[in-house]
């Protein structure tokens, strides 16, 4: 417990003044010579362990009404060692803020949201500790804002709730760069989160860091989670996983691939699921198995005059190419944030390659290959284009639909590489394969920090003896069959320079396949062609043909009309989009924010006649939370406290609590008086009977001497 | 070992006004009392008196002067006219001069009382012609003077009474059974104590008393103080008869104290009750004159029983 006023601690010796005035008291005893002993020892004998139990009671309640006024007068807090920031009123406040869809949640009706709850507590908590100067910092902008009072945390557009995912380690290094800037004597940081593992990302190595920088901060910085870890019983989320349109007849139809989620198995059997699309409506039964029920490729007919984007007048988009949204939604349950998802939906667009080949013997053989693989599409309703051109004439050329850029040539170079870059930043995909001259004479180049090494002849031919089969270009099939990848025949590799992740290696170590550490992924390296001299990639298709669709199709999500991306900054087009300006991105559907963050939020948003459904990520559907302990080992070494907080819970973080120990006293001292209170004494009267029932009060005697008299 | 007694007498405790106006109440008997000349008192033997008692049968040996000779003229038969033999008094005042005796909380201690109820009693008694003498009690009879009809033997007796001191332990109990011994005859035997004892050691004391035809009187003399046990203060008790002290709060345990002051006093009465005690429960506050006048009123309207 912490005092606003410690220094009247200092009195708190007068707890023993009962004490001592009770032996003062016992020393002041006056000595009669008497004649009834017997009658005294006989009522000692009798009431002495009561009286010894009374005078005990009496004492130490003396003792706590004591020991309550002085604590009441030091004005406790309610919360441990916060308060030790309230007597330093200099002391600055960084306030991290989870605002991911999660926080909405509320863990019964009639309660308010998590989110809601942590900025009450802490404006209140800050309020009370008289901190003026207050820092947020949420998780969306990862900017610290300067608040003008600790109530403003309530109030800014900063702290509503968003679609987007939080991340923590993020959150604290900004918080960290804040406390650089700033050279206030103590500070403490205050991170509001529902600790889900999604957000925290416990493995992240920018924990080290964080830690690191922390500890060795010049000012004392404290740390403190409010944890708003209390469970959503049977919360039910919602998801599409695909929404694909296709022509039938006259019209169209969606197919929707709807998942619920649900947070135990003990809610509801059933889920009735509303779907709008545009003005018409259909509701569809789900009945729930197991924790996640899918509702593969349900089928909605589409009038083709529902797919105009009405409102999409801008649209400079090919006629032919219809799109449209909807909305999927369950019932309210106890987060609102996870009852709707939206949907965008079109026409799939066409799957555009780019080829990029050096004029070489090689480099026409691995064209052609490379242009019959691509220009395949996996499915008779798709259509497929391929393009071939030079690595110079590309920085000229539009990639606003380009899914895939195959580059087989030396690596690009200023112009070129900045349009690749452009391209690869908006989510389009790049495989690199080794010119027939790797290493340049006059410099060396690098994309994303990898470059090229000489060529290396393999005979007999390498077999791929280890590759990702998990995840990535090679990953298995759906059915969970492998790429016959190891049945590949390398005979000749160029060796890959720079920080990657080998995808498939050579049985002599050297990779084969490397995804480029770079932030945004999309950026491989294949360590051969499909040159009959280079390998049988071509001859053995089926891993070439798997891995150019499959990075077709991670291409072609940036690319469609209509398109689905996770609340985020890259949501609608990345850094680009937004330095371009947020303006040109119109919600059309959604909750309306005060908010100017419209990637962030979900709903539909529109612009140039292309749809984009923001919704929450799919992490966050899961309700796994970090454990204490391990949040504790993220904080090790550093001043780290941990509250767990009832959401909606009138209770603040700090208040002052005298007034407790003011009614503990006034207790204690009702208490006492009760005690003191004389018993009945039914008095001797003359005859010896004890008829005169009267209390015993000073004087009492004489007037019963009176009454026997 | 201090007897108790000092030289120098003083009749403090005798006031001639009360003596004076109770006087004109006689100090009677409950019982029939046998004594060796005439007194006032009912004897248990047919005597002399002008108290008619009874017809009775001639017997030959009767004195033929005692034949009722008009009975005899009537009805031809021959009878005897009795009359109550009336007989002095014998008195034994016993004192209780323990340390508890010493205790007063109103300017007068029990010790006092007791001398002043005693030597009243005593003075009356001598006045009417009877025997009175005295047993001072304490852990032993510290003074004992047999009953006398001699007026000089009342000095011995108030001597005594001014003399003796309240201390040591009280062993009433033994010396009321010593005294039904020693006391051949039938006496009236007045008692002055705090009765501070074990009351079945009292009954069984008062029974023999009775058993020996006595006419036991009691003046049981309480303080008011230890009725009211008025004190507010944390209080170290000294025990006045030597005992250890007690230290205690007077407001924890009075509710205790009287519980148990009034099972004493319960069973005091319900003993005297069952021995035929003419008991008189007096607080030192009371005037002496007025308990002494209820006494010998209550015992003066008795007059007659046998």
């Amino acid at each position: 417990m912490t005092f606003l006023q410690p220094w009247l601690l200092l009195a708190l010796p007068l707890v023993a003044l009962p004490v001592i005035i009770h032996l003062i008291n016992q020393q002041r005893f006056q000595s009669v010579e008497w004649a009834a002993m017997r009658f005294l020892l006989s009522a000692k004998a009798l009431s002495r362990g009561y009286t010894r139990l009374r005078q005990f009671l009496i004492l130490l309640l003396r003792m706590l009404a004591v020991a309550a006024a002085i604590l009441a007068v030091s004005r406790p807090l309610s919360r441990g060692w916060l308060a030790a920031a309230g007597g330093d009123r200099s002391a600055a406040a960084i306030v991290l803020l989870d605002r991911s869809p999660s926080m909405s949640q509320v863990p019964s009706a009639g309660r308010e949201s998590k989110l809601t709850t942590a900025k009450r507590q802490v404006a209140t908590a800050l309020e009370t500790l008289g901190l003026n100067r207050v820092v947020l910092i949420d998780s969306v902008s990862y900017q610290p804002l300067e608040l003008s009072s600790t109530r403003a945390i309530e109030q800014v557009p900063a702290s509503e709730p968003s679609a987007a995912a939080a991340d923590l380690p993020r959150l604290l290094q900004a918080a960290c760069e804040q406390l650089t800037a700033t050279k206030s004597a103590a500070s403490t940081i205050w991170i509001c989160s529902d600790q889900r593992a999604n957000d925290w990302k416990a493995t992240d190595s920018a924990w080290s860091s964080i830690r690191a920088t922390l500890a060795k901060l010049p000012q004392t910085v404290r740390v403190t989670l409010l944890g708003y870890t209390e469970p959503a019983p049977d919360n039910l989320s919602v998801r599409v996983g695909a929404a694909t349109l296709e022509p039938r007849g006259q019209g169209w139809e969606l197919r929707l691939d709807i998942s619920i989620r649900r947070t135990s198995e003990s809610g509801p059997s059933r889920v009735p699921v509303q779907i709008e699309l545009g003005p018409a409506r259909s509701t569809v039964d789900i009945e729930l198995t197991g924790i996640e029920t899918v509702l593969a490729g349900h089928a909605i007919p589409i009038e083709a005059a529902a797919l105009v984007a009405g409102d999409d007048a801008e649209s400079d988009q090919d006629p032919t190419q219809a799109h449209g949204w909807g909305r999927v939604s369950i019932p309210a349950d106890t987060n609102p944030a996870d009852n709707d998802f939206y949907v965008a939906f079109g026409t799939p667009p066409v799957r555009r390659t780019l080829v990029v080949a050096e004029e070489s013997q090689a480099g026409a053989e691995s064209r052609r290959t490379l242009s019959l693989i691509a220009g395949i599409p996996p499915d008779k309703i798709l259509r497929a284009a391929v393009e071939t051109v030079t690595a110079e004439a590309l920085a000229a050329m539009p990639l606003d639909d380009v899914s895939l850029l195959l580059w087989q040539a030396p690596l690009p170079e200023a112009a070129a590489a900045d349009s690749v870059s452009r391209f690869v930043a908006r989510g389009g995909q790049v495989i690199f394969l080794p010119p027939e001259s790797p290493i340049s004479t006059t410099s060396t180049t690098a994309f994303d920090g990898i470059s090229w090494q000489s060529w290396s002849e393999h005979s007999p031919p390498l077999r791929p003896n280890s590759w990702r089969a998990d995840e990535g270009l090679l990953a298995a099939t759906f059915t969970g069959t492998a790429l016959p990848v190891g049945e590949l025949e390398i005979r000749r590799t160029c060796g890959i320079s720079g920080e990657g992740t080998p995808l498939a290696v050579l049985p002599d170590g050297s990779p084969l396949l490397v995804r480029a550490a770079s932030e945004r992924g999309g950026v491989y390296f294949l360590a051969t062609t499909p040159a009959f001299r280079d390998s049988d990639l071509a001859a053995n298709g089926v891993v070439l043909y798997a891995l150019v669709q499959r990075a077709v199709d991670a291409g072609i999500a940036a690319v469609g009309n209509a398109r689905q991306v996770d609340a985020g900054e890259r949501a609608l087009g990345g850094e680009v989009a937004h330095a371009v300006g947020q303006e040109q991105w119109r919600q059309i559907a959604g909750p309306q924010s005060a908010s100017t963050e419209p990637g962030f939020h979900p709903g539909i948003y529109a612009s140039h006649g292309r749809l984009v459904a923001v919704n929450r990520p799919a992490a966050e559907d899961t309700a796994a939370i970090v454990a204490d302990r391990e949040v504790e080992q993220l904080f090790q070494g550093l001043s780290f406290t941990r509250f767990e907080q009832k959401t909606g819970g009138l209770g603040n973080i700090v208040e002052e609590v005298w007034r407790l120990f003011l009614i503990a006293m006034l207790l204690a001292l009702i208490a006492e008086g009760l005690l003191c209170l004389p018993r009945r004494i039914d008095r001797v009267s003359r005859d010896g009977s004890q008829s005169m029932l009267k209390k015993f009060t000073p004087g009492s005697g004489q007037r019963a001497r009176e009454a026997v008299a | 070992m201090s007897t108790g007694f000092t030289d120098r007498p003083n009749r403090t405790f005798l006031d001639s006004g009360v003596l004076a106006r109770l006087s004109a109440v006689p100090l009677v008997s409950r019982r029939p009392m046998v004594g060796g000349v005439s007194g006032r008192h009912v004897s248990p033997h047919r005597g002399s008196s002008v108290e008619f008692a009874e017809y009775r049968k001639y017997v030959p040996g009767d004195d033929l002067r005692r034949l009722d000779w008009r009975v005899y003229g009537r009805t031809d038969r021959h009878y005897v006219k009795e009359y109550e033999a009336d007989t002095n008094l014998r008195c034994c005042l016993v004192v209780d001069s323990s340390g508890s005796m010493g205790y007063g909380s109103t300017g007068i201690t029990r010790m006092d009382y007791a001398r002043r109820l005693a030597g009243t009693l005593g003075f009356l008694a001598c006045r009417q012609g009877d025997a009175v003498g005295i047993s001072c009690v304490a852990d032993t009879i510290v003074r004992h003077l047999p009953p006398r009809r001699n007026p000089a033997h009342l000095r011995l007796v108030l001597d005594a009474l001014e003399q003796v001191r309240p201390e040591g332990t009280s062993r009433l109990p033994q010396v009321l059974h010593e005294l039904a011994e020693t006391v051949r005859q039938r006496a009236l035997i007045v008692i002055a104590s705090d009765l501070f004892m074990d009351p079945e050691e009292l009954a069984g004391c008062f029974g023999h008393l009775r058993f020996r035809k006595h006419d036991v009187a009691v003046f049981h003399l309480l303080d008011p103080q230890e009725l009211a046990f008025d004190f507010r203060r944390p209080t170290r008790f000294l025990d006045m008869e030597g005992g250890s002290p007690l230290f205690a709060d007077p407001l924890d345990i009075a509710d205790r104290y009287a519980q148990a002051m009034a099972t004493h006093l319960d069973a005091i009465k319900g003993i005297m009750l069952e021995q035929g005690v003419d008991y008189h429960r007096t607080q030192l506050d009371e005037d002496y004159e007025k308990v002494l006048a209820r006494f010998l009123v209550s015992r003066a309207a008795g007059k007659g029983l046998r």
